[in-house]
């Protein structure tokens, strides 16, 4: 802060006599302060045009399509927790400079050395979020999101996908000839099944593929070859997608898929829906051919299908019910089939963007602490300004945080 | 030297007390708290979330405000502090302003029809208590084997028959 001198003057003119220009700052502040700010606000545009980004998708969704915390495993009070643990850095960081200041080294030390545990703490519990999330199968990115938006025939070629892979291709039996619709797993007869448009011959192979006991596809597998063992009984599993494909495939009906999907991956506002269309398949049912009823009735006759509707019941009529549906995948957690949510692959880009880079922000912040708990770095007062351009920088990485927050968790 | 009197001068007044700074600590984690319990609250899911939206977001900016003002010891700074910090909140208002009604109010003068296309999901009340089920589904091509999930470009190129 002191006056810089006149040799900044550089008109020497001795014909006018010494001029003694005294050089004014323009700022009555150091130089690094000034360069700080600065570039907090550019740090303010930066995290401006990705909230901005995230308001802007969020609410342009169609109305109630996103996402609610409990379907994407976010727990508003594990944010709240965060908020407070940075809230309290960001306190400590500031009488670490007010020590500083006053020459108390030993006590700024200890503060500053409070708030890198608190930061520590935050990026601990940011990575105990973000294992609950990267668990359930939800990453910003293909290939490990299993996150479907739709439940269509797409979402369920990707289940039958993944449950042809589990079972290690199982329902190929070696016993079975060469050739022939029965040898074929249900993974090729996909392209098949997907088109609607080639309604019979698709449905003949799906049927055979998938069907073990039935009389239509004896002879399918008799005629189409010469061996003698049985295709392998359908596992539950297997049973599960059957009749959403006959649905769809036959019925145009995309509501199977859609109970399918909560099956596996339970939404919260889904349940009413499903639990309609489980009791309208009892009730009313569609009219269909025997193999039809057949594959209808195996259907109902699922635990899975059967532990829904019952948890549905008990959750309508007993209020506390403690032991929630979960789910394929809750259950049977290393199944991890794919998973059906509303503009999940959104939530999930913007929730991993914006806590990310966050994240990163914090990580640069520990880095600089760690610098200051060096046992050469005496925390007195020439070392003050240092210590209060890092707690300005640590403060902006709490504002963006105290925006964060509401926007991610309450919203 | 008057350069010492100054700096002892400017750090009796530049900076607050640990009574001040311990207070507003409490007071960023008393909105923290009212700003939690508006968000779990039921209002949220009703008719009426834009006002607790609204409010949450005049409480964040009440705790940045306290941040800025008191943590990072802006009240003792002098004028150059609205150049630096104004004009860039003015700028990030104003993308907010220009992105919403591109994205933001897109489906909010959406046709009836015009829902059953968009990325939504599969069904929403108005589709089931509507006629059959049949009605509302895309038919697919040829089933590729891309198993992408985003098949909203399929939704929209697909022109269905019913109405």
């Amino acid at each position: 802060m002191s006056a810089h001198d006149a040799h900044h003057d550089a008109h020497h003119d001795d014909h006018h006599g010494h001029i003694q220009l005294e050089y004014q700052p323009a700022l009555p502040i150091n130089n690094g302060k000034v360069i700080l700010w600065l570039f907090l606000s550019t740090e303010i545009m930066f995290f401006a045009g990705l909230i901005g980004t995230y308001i802007v998708l969020r609410f342009g969704v169609p109305t109630g399509s996103w996402p609610a915390p409990h379907d994407v495993h976010l727990k508003e009070v594990i944010g709240g927790l965060n908020t407070t643990v940075l809230l309290f850095s960001s306190a400590t960081i500031v009488f670490a400079l007010e020590f500083a200041r006053q020459d108390k080294a030993a006590q700024a030390k200890k503060f500053m050395f409070i708030t890198l545990v608190l930061g520590l703490a935050f990026l601990g519990i940011k990575m105990y979020e973000y294992n609950s999330k990267f668990n359930h199968g939800i990453f910003p990115n293909k290939p490990h999101s299993l996150i479907y938006e739709k439940p269509d025939l797409y979402y369920l070629q990707a289940v039958k996908l993944r449950l042809a892979d589990l079972d290690g291709g199982g329902t190929t039996e070696p016993a079975v000839a060469e050739g022939g619709s029965p040898a074929t797993p249900p993974a090729t007869t996909e392209g098949d099944a997907g088109a609607v448009d080639s309604a019979d011959n698709a449905s003949t192979a799906a049927d055979a593929a998938e069907d073990n006991a039935s009389a239509p596809t004896r002879e399918a597998a008799a005629t189409a070859s010469a061996g003698t063992s049985e295709p392998p009984p359908l596992t539950d599993d297997q049973k599960l997608c059957q009749w959403p494909e006959y649905a769809a495939v036959h019925l145009q009906d995309k509501r199977g898929i859609s109970a399918l999907a909560q099956l596996i991956y339970p939404l919260e506002d889904n349940w009413g829906n499903v639990v309609q269309y489980v009791q309208d398949l009892n009730n009313k049912p569609p009219e269909l051919n025997a193999d039809g009823q057949r594959i209808l009735n195996e259907w109902l006759e699922l635990e899975v299908v059967e532990r829904m509707e019952r948890y549905w019941v008990t959750r309508n009529t007993d209020a506390d019910v403690e032991q929630e549906f979960g789910g394929i995948n809750e259950d049977d957690h290393a199944k991890m089939l794919p998973i059906m949510i509303p503009s999940g692959n959104m939530w999930a880009s913007t929730y991993f963007l914006l806590t990310g880079f966050h994240a990163l922000h914090v990580l640069v912040g520990l880095i600089v602490f760690a610098i200051l708990m060096l046992p050469h770095m005496t925390l007195d007062s020439s070392r003050a300004d240092m210590i209060e351009n890092t707690g300005l920088y640590w403060h902006f990485v709490d504002l963006v945080w105290i925006f964060l927050f509401p926007l991610l968790y309450l919203f | 030297m008057t350069e010492h009197d100054d700096h002892a001068h400017d750090a009796e007044h530049g900076h607050g007390s640990m009574k001040l700074y311990l207070s507003v600590f409490g007071a960023l984690v008393v909105c923290t708290g009212i700003s939690f319990a508006v968000g779990s609250s039921p209002m949220m899911e009703g008719e009426l979330a834009w006002m607790g939206q609204a409010f949450m977001i005049a409480i964040s900016c009440v705790k940045s405000l306290l941040v800025m003002l008191v943590f990072m010891h802006l009240v003792w700074e002098a004028n150059w502090k609205y150049v630096l910090t104004i004009p860039a909140s003015l700028m990030s208002v104003f993308l907010l302003c220009m992105l919403m009604p591109d994205v933001m109010l897109r489906t909010r003068r959406y046709a009836e029809e015009r829902w059953r296309y968009a990325a939504e999901e599969e069904y929403p009340a108005a589709i089931l208590s509507s006629e059959s089920a049949g009605n509302a589904v895309e038919k697919t091509d040829a089933a590729d084997s891309d198993t992408d999930g985003e098949s909203d470009h399929a939704t929209d190129s697909e022109t269905n028959t019913g109405d």
